[in-house]
């Protein structure tokens, strides 16, 4: 019998603070090149315990229980099972071309870039199944069943598939991602559920899509009349013209001005929606999240990132959370009492693949 | 129930309690809300679990790893860190490790800057010389296919590139380098460069706009001392070197990439600085007149103008103006070689 009072809705909050954060910060980079590199699976974890205890559901704090030895393991693996022979395929296709065996070396080329397309996928699965199955609340473990092996392949066909529909298969294949994986988190031993479709993200999609088609078949016609042939004078040194080099400019910063809008326009639906679809035992999710202060966050934290040469990637991760938590809105009760620990196995050590596809960033 | 003292959840379900505390020698009973215990931990048992400084004390149990008590009465909390010292949070830096370790980060960045030529140095010495020709003769390959054209041949004008091999022999006997292989490209372009594998490449350009031939003797001991300071090995190992050390200590992707052309850069002007240096010494030991790099430097710039001076950490070159100065050398020694030889070496390449 449980003496608590009927939960009231869990709401998720951060108090992360600066200064032991930039410390950390700090510490990792110095010991990371003391070590060459070494270092920063445990510095990596220092930090990730930080913001996990700094995160709260219902005033209650996460805990993170993985290691660094255990990252340091997972890279490892990883090189020996999966870098090095890839490593080996790639000089092998490229002697073979030295030697004019254009057909082997295109045969193995292809295995190399099959392999290469179809771990990222994977990559991604473990290492969320890796992070959720190190994350407690009141003691009891998030976990992901499945090993990812069909995630990956999903993904790489979901690529090719991106490709030849131009792109247009891209909220359906978001919306079943999500279901894939989120059908299969647990907390303790109650999953969560994923209902829904990708119909309402169609017409904020098909904008951003039809505006960036317009671009992409606009381009050649655009360089052909601005790239006109430089003026040369009698005299055999030819003057530099400069405004083809502009145009070059133009049209990335066109492109970003133009379409960046309407891409985070269509996020926040992809947002909202899918958290909306998301429930847990009871409990449903509204994420309140606007374009405007969504593109905020977005250039904000690119700009911190960049001014840093990257090391203010942590401050960005918090920044994304403070946002997720103000306005991410769990909706209804359950009773906790109901909910009891998970007996999936664990994984006994963390993503080496996604270490490997510089994946991972808290 | 008197106000709880903590919360408490077992670790079978996801339920939470509210609990109070008894404490004897070496046992902590925690007792719920209807004032019976719920369990007894030992107290050698009681293991710490992340909390935030100054904020409340969570702990575990050795034997039930699973199961969570936080404790929210200051008093409780005393009584415990008293009688089990090692729950006390164990904090990371800091306000004031922020001051330590920004010292201490620099001091490590500037370690890995001034480490990385030497590093570079180091492991383009051990490069073995058949990989670095194989590679070279690639890119030799691709330049020859950029610059003069697919399936151009080579400028052989006899007998001014015989007087051109001969140069370059003797500037490379000055700088004890062997082996040198030298190109001339059919392309207008006023310049020259050194490749991986002692490839020596000149453009037509140079030999048809130079004033001189002591301003080509000038650009192609700068080549060779490239060559001979093992410049250009170790940027084809430094372009991937400083990246992958960068991936390895820093780990953002996209800045790697930032790092290496800046720093790569840097370390290319510092090259192109001590290029410089050693074409003027080579020059003079092969007894030619050295004036002639500055010069053609000077005469280049003012037909095609200087780049700002801003730009120059963008550049791989130090600014001009920079090395016409360093340039400047009495005007001792000889003639590279005698004015007919200089116009056989002006016709190598055919006219259009």
């Amino acid at each position: 019998m449980t003496s608590e009072t009927p939960s009231a809705s869990p709401e998720f909050t951060t108090d992360v603070p600066t200064a032991p954060l930039v410390s950390l910060i700090l510490k990792n980079l110095a010991l990371a090149i003391l070590t060459l590199g070494i270092y920063r699976f445990w510095g990596k974890t220092h930090i990730r315990r930080l913001l996990w205890t700094h995160t709260l559901i219902q005033g209650e704090r996460l805990e993170y229980t993985g290691t660094g030895g255990e990252l340091f393991k997972g890279f490892l693996l990883v090189l020996v099972t999966v870098f090095i022979p890839l490593f080996l395929l790639n000089l092998g296709a490229r002697a073979l071309v030295e030697q004019e065996e254009i057909r082997a070396a295109g045969a193995v080329y292809s295995i190399f870039a099959a392999v290469a397309l179809y771990l990222p996928g994977v990559a991604i699965y473990r290492a969320a199944r890796y992070r959720l199955s190190r994350t407690r609340w009141r003691g009891v473990r998030f976990s992901l069943e499945g090993k990812g092996w069909a995630y990956g392949v999903r993904v790489m066909l979901f690529l090719l598939a991106l490709g030849l529909t131009l792109g247009l298969s891209y909220p359906v294949q978001r919306v079943n991602l999500w279901r894939q994986m989120w059908n299969r988190v647990h907390f303790g031993d109650k999953p969560f559920h994923f209902e829904g479709g990708a119909r309402s993200l169609y017409p904020r999609f098909l904008l951003a899509w039809v505006v960036g088609m317009a671009f992409l078949l606009g381009l050649p016609a655009f360089i052909a009349i601005t790239y006109a042939p430089t003026y040369e004078p009698p005299g055999g040194i030819p003057l530099v013209d400069t405004s083809p080099e502009m145009a070059l400019l133009l049209i990335p910063l066109l492109f970003i001005l133009l379409l960046l809008p309407l891409w985070i326009f269509y996020k926040a639906v992809e947002m909202r929606t899918l958290a909306g679809s998301l429930s847990f035992q009871g409990i449903r999710f509204t994420f309140d999240v606007r374009s405007w202060p969504l593109i905020r966050l977005l250039l904000g934290n690119l700009l911190l990132v960049l001014m840093t040469l990257g090391l203010g990637g942590p401050f960005a991760t918090v920044r994304s959370l403070q946002f997720v938590c103000a306005r991410l809105r769990p909706v209804g009760e359950t009773d906790f009492a109901a909910i009891a620990q998970g007996a999936q196995p664990a994984p006994a050590s963390g993503e080496g693949l996604a270490e490997m596809f510089d994946s991972v960033d808290i | 129930m008197a106000a709880p003292q903590g919360y408490f959840s077992d670790g079978l379900s996801a339920a939470r309690h509210a609990v109070r505390l008894r404490m004897d020698l070496r046992h902590l009973v925690i007792v719920g809300e209807d004032g019976l215990a719920l369990t007894i931990w030992s107290l050698a048992d009681l293991r710490p679990v992340d909390s935030v400084a100054g904020g409340e004390l969570r702990l575990s149990c050795a034997s039930v790893p699973d199961a969570r008590l936080t404790v929210t009465d200051p008093l409780a909390t005393a009584a415990l860190l008293a009688a089990a010292p090692a729950l006390q949070p164990k904090t990371g830096p800091g306000r004031r490790g922020v001051g330590v370790w920004a010292v201490a980060s620099v001091a490590a960045v500037g370690l890995l800057i001034l480490a990385l030529p030497i590093l570079g140095t180091a492991i383009a010495g051990m490069v073995p010389r058949s990989w670095e020709e194989a590679w070279g003769d690639r890119v030799y390959a691709q330049a020859s296919l950029l610059l003069a054209g697919p399936g151009a041949p080579e400028c052989r004008g006899s007998p001014g590139r015989e007087h051109l091999e001969r140069l370059l022999a003797r500037l490379a006997a000055a700088a004890g380098v062997d082996g040198l292989r030298l190109h001339v490209l059919a392309n207008d372009l006023p310049n020259a460069f050194a490749l991986p594998g002692r490839h020596v490449v000149v453009l037509g350009g140079l030999l048809t706009s130079a004033g001189t031939v002591n301003e080509v003797a000038g650009v192609l001991a700068h080549e060779v001392a490239h060559v001979a300071k093992g410049h250009v090995t170790r940027r084809m190992v430094q372009e991937h070197g400083i990246k992958l050390v960068w991936l390895a200590t820093i780990g953002a992707g996209t800045t790697g990439d930032l790092a290496q052309s800046l720093l790569g850069l840097s370390y290319s002007r510092d090259a192109e600085r001590e290029a410089d240096a050693e074409a003027i010494a080579l020059l003079a030991k092969a007894g030619i007149r050295s004036d002639g790099l500055g010069r053609f430097l000077e005469r280049i710039t003012r037909e095609q103008g200087d780049m700002p001076a801003f730009a120059t950490f963008l550049s791989t070159h130090p600014p001009t103006a920079e090395r016409v100065a360093s340039l400047a050398t009495p005007r001792t020694g000889k003639d590279a070689t005698s004015p007919d030889a200089w116009a056989a070496i002006k016709a190598v390449c055919p006219k259009k």
